[in-house]
């Protein structure tokens, strides 16, 4: 019986043991290895940790410790910046890295004082460069500095995300108007200033903006941060993508990465951002004015078509597809973009330069380094898309072919084209008029089309 | 014994640090004389987003001063009675707002507003809590005029800066008098400073307290400046009432011109102006 209730303790001890210890082994409950929180940088010499990187283009000589001139203590760093075309390089940069990396989220900026042997300016300094991913870099760029010792600060947009940085100070310089000068910087370090206020983060310039287009993969772009230094004037800084956080209002409709990449796929999608808890100025509005779903694929055999431009058929060589034509008293400037509706490629020409009154799409697309020779063809196709909100959406299209010799064969259409679909033109070259020689085509011409169009599969077959 | 002598031990170090705590913190307390503040005049500045201030408290300063020299001091603004320069903000506060636009042949437009005529007091707290604007050239204040200014002039009347600040030194403000035989740049003033903060990131409470032949300044409810008789360089103009003025001036002799780096427009928000009497007249 004694052994029994040894045994029974045992047990329990053994449970107990387990189910403590396997309470341990969570990942959850393990804490995160923490990392110095050290502020120094450089202040008379390399803090603990740090190591210096030059750009492997740039001159790698440029950076020393300077004994004699130094804003407080006893050194600084100091920076030649050689003449332009020094044979050792002719400009300066490089990463001031800590190892270990370091926990900065206890500071909200990197202060650092600046002078040189002449005015000058200096492309960019900054932290963050940690010869990786760069993820958190933040750098202001052209910094005014002369004769006497600047107090210069770059602040950290969200002090949490920076728990692990290596990337402690980095900086770029080039020649003067060709010739080379020096520069000492001191005393650098992270610092937490209540004298730094007023952060402003902006998206999309900081605008309301509204963009329509088709469906499919954009870019956001225009961000930009400030703050107010104690002087109280607004400091520019470049800072990282990863800084933002971008939300959508209805990711049915659009969606927005870490990245900045957006997927349009209805109208009515709010792109917004914040950096930590600042919201940021500006925001994206997205309409879908574009076709949404690619046109039909072609079912005609490549044997029997020339195609100048379709993802189903080897295309010929063309010479452009917007050469902006340009004669006597002005031409025409035209938005010319390519993009993908779920991997088929599509044209969008919009936005025409109305100079001339016409109202319309005009423009060529331009094959002469490999003239067609399409007499043996019988039709000509082309796939348009027109939204609805383009203008001049009672255009009748004309669809002109020229030869080597500038002679002409046309169509023009009966009527305007439908909208907000994909419509295919399917064309007997037998109904173009004109005098241009079908063995030597060189232009395809789109003519008194609306302004605003989606094009895709523009072939010849029989 | 051992005992004992632990429990010495013990008590020495627990003295010590209460001594020592106890002695920080006593340092940190600023003996004042007793008054009995009773409140006698305040505005809120509560009500709908966009309205005026209450004509019934205030009253607008307009145009470029009597002599058209900037309000004595080459300031650029052109004061208005619009609500896009003074009104309500619909929380709780006043916001003045100086805005850079050509208005009646100045650059800059702001405003300026007293009770002049509406209240006046001699002696007494007047306080107001504000979260000031900043930028270079901009000079916010929170001030007292005598009221016999018409008849007698400045700086006769008697001026009482309770605050004024330089928008290019965002952590300071100066409290100040003018009066005759130290005014303008000659007034006797003294900066008070924040730590590792601003004046333009949250609100703070600017005071004074005024008695028969004293001025007390105060941020926040710290004393830092007394200026007495003895303290002046002429007369004692003190003994009489004063009005309440609320501006943000643009440029101006005391703070310089804005520059292309000053941010516009800019708010001043005045939270409350309150003001007490000492119910036992010291």
């Amino acid at each position: 019986m004694k052994n029994i209730k040894f045994y029974l303790s045992i047990t329990t001890l053994i449970v107990v043991l387990m189910v403590a210890v396997s309470c341990d082994r969570k990942i959850d409950g393990l804490e995160l290895a923490t990392y110095p929180t050290s502020p120094d940088v450089f202040i008379d010499g390399f803090s603990t940790g740090l190591y210096y990187a030059a750009y492997g283009t740039s001159k790698v000589t440029a950076f020393s410790i300077d004994n004699e001139v130094k804003y407080s203590g006893t050194a600084s760093m100091r920076f030649d910046v050689p003449d332009a075309g020094d044979p050792n390089g002719s400009y300066i940069g490089g990463v001031f890295g800590a190892n270990p990396a370091r926990d900065l989220s206890g500071y909200n900026v990197l202060t650092f004082w600046a002078k040189a042997s002449q005015p000058a300016t200096i492309d960019q300094v900054g932290f963050g460069q940690d010869m990786g991913e760069n993820k958190y870099q933040v750098f202001i760029s052209n910094l005014a500095v002369n004769y006497t010792w600047k107090q210069f600060y770059i602040l950290i947009p969200n002090p949490s995300l920076l728990t692990q940085e290596k990337g402690m100070l980095f900086y770029s310089a080039t020649p003067q108007n060709g010739r080379g000068f020096t520069f000492w910087i001191d005393e650098v370090k992270f610092e937490k200033l209540g004298t730094i206020a007023h952060e402003v983060y902006k998206i999309c310039n900081g605008n309301d903006s509204i963009f329509s287009g088709p469906a499919g993969n954009y870019t956001l772009n225009n961000f930009s941060a400030t703050f107010n230094l104690p002087t109280s004037i607004d400091q520019a800084e470049n800072i990282a993508i990863s800084y933002f956080t971008f939300t959508s209002s209805d990711t049915s409709k659009a969606t927005v990465s870490n990245t900045a990449t957006i997927i349009l796929k209805n109208s009515g999608g709010v792109i917004t951002a914040s950096v930590g808890n600042i919201a940021a100025k500006g925001s994206l509005t997205l309409n879908v004015t574009g076709p949404a779903t690619a046109a039909p694929n072609p079912t005609v055999a490549g044997a029997n078509v020339i195609s100048i431009y379709s993802n189903s058929y080897t295309n010929i060589k063309i010479d452009s597809y917007e050469p902006f034509w340009v004669w006597t008293g002005g031409g025409f400037t035209t938005n010319y973009s390519t993009f993908k509706i779920n991997g088929n490629d599509v044209i969008h020409y919009s936005n025409y330069n109305d100079t001339y009154n016409q109202k319309c799409v005009f423009l060529a697309i331009t094959f002469p380094s490999s003239p067609i020779n399409i007499s043996t063809m019988i039709y000509f196709h082309m796939d348009v898309w027109v939204p609805s909100t383009s203008p001049n959406l009672t255009n009748k299209p004309t669809i002109k072919l020229q030869d080597v010799a500038g002679l002409a064969t046309q169509y023009v259409s009966p009527s305007a084209l439908l909208t907000d679909q994909w419509v295919n033109l399917e064309i007997p070259l037998a109904s173009f008029s004109g005098t241009a020689n079908k063995s030597n085509i060189i232009y395809l011409i789109l003519n008194t089309f609306p302004s605003d169009i989606y094009v895709d599969n523009i072939y010849f077959h029989k | 014994m051992k005992k004992n002598s632990l429990i010495i031990v013990l008590a020495t170090l627990y003295s010590f640090l209460l001594i020592t705590l106890l002695g920080c913190n006593k340092e940190d307390v600023q003996k004042l004389p007793h008054r009995n503040w009773q409140l006698v005049w305040s505005d809120e500045f509560n009500g709908s987003a966009g309205i005026s201030p209450d004509a019934a408290k205030w009253k607008f300063d307009i145009g470029v001063g009597p002599n058209n020299d900037g309000w004595g001091n080459a300031e650029l603004e052109y004061y208005t009675n619009r609500t896009t320069n003074a009104s309500l903000d619909g929380n709780g506060n006043l916001a003045i707002t100086a805005k850079s636009e050509t208005y009646s042949g100045s650059a800059f437009t702001s405003a300026r507003i007293n009770t002049l005529g509406l209240f006046e007091q001699t002696y007494g707290r007047f306080e107001a809590r504000i979260k000031l604007p900043w930028g270079p050239g901009l000079w916010p204040a929170f001030w007292l005029l005598g009221t016999n200014d018409d008849t007698i002039g400045w700086p006769q009347c008697g001026e009482i800066d309770i605050m004024e600040l330089r928008g290019q030194q965002p952590d300071r403000i100066n409290g100040t008098v003018h009066g005759p035989g130290y005014s303008g740049a000659g007034g006797i003033t003294k900066i008070f400073g924040l730590e590792n903060d601003r004046f333009d990131v949250d609100f703070h409470v600017f005071s004074i307290e005024w008695g028969i032949n004293y001025i007390d300044f105060f941020v926040d409810n710290t004393l830092y400046q007394e200026i007495t008789p003895g303290n002046v360089t002429g007369t004692w103009v003190f003994n009489h009432p004063f009005y309440i003025i609320l501006n943000v001036a643009v440029g101006g002799n005391y703070v310089g011109f804005p520059s292309s780096q000053t941010p516009f427009p800019q708010t001043m928000l005045v939270d409350y102006v309150r003001v007490y009497k000492d119910a036992e007249n010291k």
